[in-house]
């Protein structure tokens, strides 16, 4: 989830958490940022595994950005 | 020219404080759900937010540059935002994934307020309800029980819907995975990354009673998850 609400999701505990220094309504990336929703999903897996106590808390490095992704926007037309 | 919001010199209604212009974005006059923040926070942070919003604007137009526009977007609303909010709990709840992410079933819950086409949650018993319309039902949605909808993890982009009274949905109604990743999960289980993505994927509109979610309607979720086949789930909070 974004970053912006850092201190109110860490004052719930939640097990595992990954916080992206994104906009909020962006969790994952701007629009057809295929290449970084799959990263962000991969690091927000990858804490199943790796996470060992609950309250884990880790921060995305990468920051968000902006298109066009004109290749990813092509393909969202067709489904 | 003139409209709603502008005073004139000559104007003899009511003069607009800064502080009447700034909470205006929360559910006002100018309703804008990526810059409510500017309520939230201190009348100083909207004051530096704008002068520095306006002044990097003067800078995109020059060089095309929109990082420091979303850092100065991003820094402001964490600002308005810090703090621990309403809900504050003791309790560490944590589980260790039995076997490996790429070996395990894993389910997609979001707060995002998804639905498949032809699948309305239909809040208050409202069916079709449109985005501006639940913008304008926030209080509502905070003191009702949250409705899970299930979405097939067939179901295309252009079958998928979003409405969402609590945050700006632009992003997420131009490419659902920005908040509700399916493409990248049956991606994922395509690929091996999953043992599988379990369907259908739920969302909800997190905007809704937080007290009976946590003590009733969650844990029956969860075990409608698990009798899914999920192992290990990925929620997605807007």
């Amino acid at each position: 989830m974004s970053k912006v609400f850092k201190d109110r999701t860490a004052a719930m505990n939640p097990a595992r958490i990954l916080l992206t220094p994104h906009p909020m309504g962006r969790p994952l990336s701007a629009p057809f940022d295929v290449e970084k929703q799959r990263d962000v999903l991969k690091a927000g897996l990858s804490l199943l595994e790796t996470a060992t106590d609950g309250g884990t808390i880790v921060e995305y490095e990468m920051p968000y950005r902006t298109g066009p992704f004109a290749d990813s926007v092509a393909d969202s037309l067709d489904t | 020219m003139t409209t709603g919001n502008q005073h004139s010199a000559n104007d003899d209604s009511p003069k607009e404080s800064f502080d009447e212009f700034r909470n205006s974005f929360s559910y006002g006059s100018r309703t804008d759900l990526l810059f409510k923040f500017l309520k939230s926070g201190s009348e100083q942070l909207a004051d530096d937010f704008l002068r520095e919003f306006l002044d990097l604007a003067g800078d995109l137009i020059d060089n095309g540059d929109t990082a420091p526009i979303v850092d100065a977007i991003v820094r402001a609303q964490r600002e308005a935002y810090s703090g621990p909010g309403n809900f504050e709990y003791d309790t560490k709840p944590f589980a260790i994934l039995d076997q490996p992410v790429s070996e395990s079933k894993i389910a997609l819950l979001t707060t995002t307020g998804h639905f498949a086409e032809g699948d309305d949650p239909k809040p208050f018993g409202m069916d079709g309800l449109t985005q501006e319309q639940v913008v304008k039902m926030t209080g509502e949605f905070g003191k009702a029980d949250p409705v899970l909808s299930e979405i097939p993890t067939t179901t295309t982009r252009k079958e998928t819907v979003v409405r969402h009274g609590g945050y700006d949905i632009r992003a997420t109604a131009a490419d659902r995975n920005v908040s509700l990743p399916i493409d990248r999960m049956n991606e994922f289980d395509d690929e091996g990354v999953i043992g599988g993505f379990v369907s259908p994927a739920y969302s909800f509109v997190g905007l809704t009673s937080q007290l009976r979610l946590r003590k009733e309607i969650a844990p029956a979720w969860a075990a409608k998850a698990k009798t899914a086949g999920a192992q290990a789930a990925v929620l997605i909070p807007i």
